[in-house]
């Protein structure tokens, strides 16, 4: 006899006897099982994971290109805070400033007088911004206006040059120039000062106190 | 009694044979559409999937624990089990392979965890008389079971195990090796000792007489 009329034998005769079923019960149980699992809350959330996950990254994506388009190259909302007593708003003094225009002043509060006199609070500024995005265009006007307020020793500062905003007098360079020694950028001042004294052969640099 | 007994054969051949199998790969859903379509939420396909294979699980843990407890038991997390896949199930392989090796896994676990299934065959057996069966042929039926029941209980594990997940699983000697987790010549081999012994354990009646 084969192997193969051996296997069929065998299995012929084992399921003639193999007719055990599994109880009613665990039936039911297996069934209510499978249920309860489809009706769970991953089960019912599968269904939505996907089109969510969808909105979430389309709205987060329009989020950063609208974060990128409106806010991009603004102002700091925190500008560094002035040290030492002087640098309180309260004892800052526009007159005297005018009458020695080459005194040297407060380096920081010099910077944005008008702006943080005037200026709220950080958080407060953040949602008016937040406010005008709306508005589209009027925020990078705002922005622009708010660059052109800004004094120009502190841009000087930043930047480690005076540009051609603070050149057009002698007065405006010279302060650009105090703005940029109070920086430590002594190189770039003398730079700025040679250049000066080329441009306005009469100006003469004021002694200091 | 025994000498008058027919053999297992003749009787299997008279009988339905209770095809394991065969009725789920002839027509219905692939089991994977189903797995597929109950991991989406479809509870109904699970229904169908899980009659498809309810009793050959069933008697797969039976024979090879020996104790309806057991086999209850185990039933209960493999199909626990597959519920719970369902998130993750990927249609790579066959169905039935995923299905029996969670089903191996699963009692080789419950026997790590309690050592009660070793020993004899303790299982009830299916003493049911068919309609139009005669009690000889029920005596005849149940001392045909007893001679297969008992030399399927006094196999090796491993050949046991092979020879159902062959007969209860349809499952070729690849998968069973896949299942099994040993190489295919070893789970031909365990297969082939199964079968000659069991034959040998059904030829015996015929050989007394």
């Amino acid at each position: 006899m084969s192997r193969d009329q051996d296997t069929r034998r065998v299995s012929e005769a084992y399921r003639g006897i193999a007719r055990e079923t599994p109880p009613a019960k665990l039936d039911e149980s297996v069934m209510a099982m499978a249920r309860q699992e489809a009706r769970t809350r991953y089960g019912l959330a599968r269904a939505w994971i996907r089109p969510v996950a969808w909105a979430a990254t389309i709205a987060l994506s329009f989020a950063f290109i609208l974060e990128l388009t409106y806010f991009s190259g603004g102002p700091p909302i925190d500008a560094p805070h002035p040290a030492g007593p002087e640098a309180d708003i309260g004892q800052y003094e526009e007159p005297a400033a005018k009458e020695a225009p080459y005194k040297r002043p407060p380096a920081t509060i010099v910077a944005t007088p008008e702006i943080r006199a005037s200026e709220p609070p950080p958080l407060q500024r953040a949602e008016e911004r937040a406010g005008a995005t709306a508005a589209g265009l009027a925020d990078d006007v705002a922005a622009d206006e708010f660059r052109r307020q800004r004094a120009p020793a502190a841009v000087a500062s930043e930047i480690g040059h005076c540009d051609a905003g603070d050149r057009e007098n002698a007065d405006t360079w010279y302060r650009c120039i105090l703005a940029l020694r109070d920086s430590g950028l002594d190189a770039a001042a003398e730079l700025e000062l040679d250049a000066l004294q080329r441009a306005f052969p009469d100006f003469r640099e004021p002694v200091s106190e | 009694m025994i000498a008058n007994a027919p053999s297992i054969t003749s009787m299997a051949l008279c009988s339905a044979p209770a095809l394991a199998y065969a009725p789920r790969m002839a027509h219905g859903p692939d089991d994977s559409a189903l797995m597929l379509r109950y991991r989406d939420g479809d509870v109904t396909a699970f229904e169908a999937l899980y009659r498809r294979h309810k009793d050959p699980v069933y008697r797969y843990l039976l024979r090879l624990s020996g104790h309806n407890e057991t086999a209850e038991d185990v039933f209960q997390d493999v199909w626990g089990k597959i519920v719970k896949a369902r998130h993750n199930y990927r249609p790579t392989a066959k169905f039935t392979t995923f299905l029996y090796r969670v089903a191996h896994n699963c009692f080789i676990d419950h026997v790590r965890r309690n050592k009660r299934h070793a020993g004899n065959t303790r299982f009830e057996p299916d003493l049911h008389r068919d309609p139009g069966e005669t009690l000889e042929t029920t005596t005849e039926r149940s001392l045909a079971r007893e001679r297969l029941e008992t030399a399927l209980a006094d196999l090796p594990d491993e050949q046991r195990d092979a020879f159902l997940l062959h007969e209860e699983g349809g499952l070729s000697v690849d998968q069973i090796a896949a299942v099994t987790g040993c190489n295919r010549e070893t789970a031909k081999s365990r297969l082939r000792y199964a079968v000659n012994k069991l034959r040998a354990a059904i030829d015996e009646p015929a050989e007394t007489t």
